[in-house]
């Protein structure tokens, strides 16, 4: 294996997995939020798993613009720069994502509504939220990243008082111990460990 | 579009891997660049890639 194939298995490991513990049926529809290594490979691994339509967010233009420039995704959007002082700010920011997002429209005209289903790929709260919303059910979120823990994720889950199930696909730092040279300065990216439920 | 040799249908994941270096010595720069997201050039970053082993060759 190269140092190049090597780079992209853990990444391409989470998005399988998380694809997996979402049981992607074909045909279905895609809500990518976070347009990283693992927003992409997410893209690219539902699409594989049989989901027709993908869309993709991010808060980088630039982000956007390559997923769909590449074939990653369908329809794109950028995500508002805004960072809420309060939970109540925050989650007003995540409603006002989820309502512009599914106003997005598919390059048939189709607009984005709802998807069958959400990978969040940022761990930023308000996204959290908002990947619930877009949710066509209410009933599945599969948040395959990182940056949080489950237990914040189901405090975000509660805080929206709606049924979701959030399958546990990956825990983080509090779970496993990181080094502390990781922990430091702004290395938190490099915190990512993958661990099975 | 780049797309996989293996299926069409795939797009290339070659493209994710944005930045590269060579060698232990560029840990170092390869951390700050991927936690930076922008390069020096203002060229969004999304994954470093360090080839320790084919710079050992």
């Amino acid at each position: 294996m190269t140092s190049e194939e090597g780079a992209l298995l853990e990444p391409l490991a989470v998005a399988v997995h998380a694809c997996r513990r979402a049981n992607v049926k074909a045909g279905s529809s895609c809500t990518v939020i976070g347009a990283g290594a693992v927003g992409l490979l997410c893209a690219v691994a539902a699409r594989l798993e049989g989901c027709s339509r993908v869309v993709i967010a991010d808060i980088v233009e630039d982000r956007v613009k390559f997923a769909l420039k590449n074939g990653f995704a369908d329809a794109g959007f950028v995500v508002p720069a805004k960072r809420g002082a309060s939970s109540e700010e925050r989650l007003e920011i995540a409603k006002q994502m989820a309502s512009a997002l599914s106003e997005v429209r598919y390059p048939d005209g189709q607009a984005v509504a709802r998807s069958d289903y959400t990978f969040e790929c940022t761990g930023v709260e308000s996204c959290v939220q908002a990947s619930i919303m877009v949710r066509q059910d209410s009933c599945s979120c599969t948040p395959p990243i990182v940056k949080i823990t489950h237990d914040r994720l189901q405090e975000q889950v509660a805080k929206l008082s709606w049924s979701v199930w959030a399958p546990q696909t990956i825990f983080f730092p509090s779970r496993m111990p990181a080094p502390e040279k990781w922990t430091s300065s702004q290395s938190g990216d490099m915190q990512t460990v993958i661990q099975p439920p | 579009m780049r797309q996989s040799k293996e299926d069409p249908s795939v797009p290339d994941l070659g493209l994710i891997l944005t930045h590269r270096f060579e060698g232990l010595d560029a840990v170092q720069s390869a951390l700050e660049c991927a936690c930076k997201g922008i390069d020096e050039t203002g060229n969004m970053v999304i994954k470093v890639v360090i080839n320790i082993a084919d710079s050992q060759d």
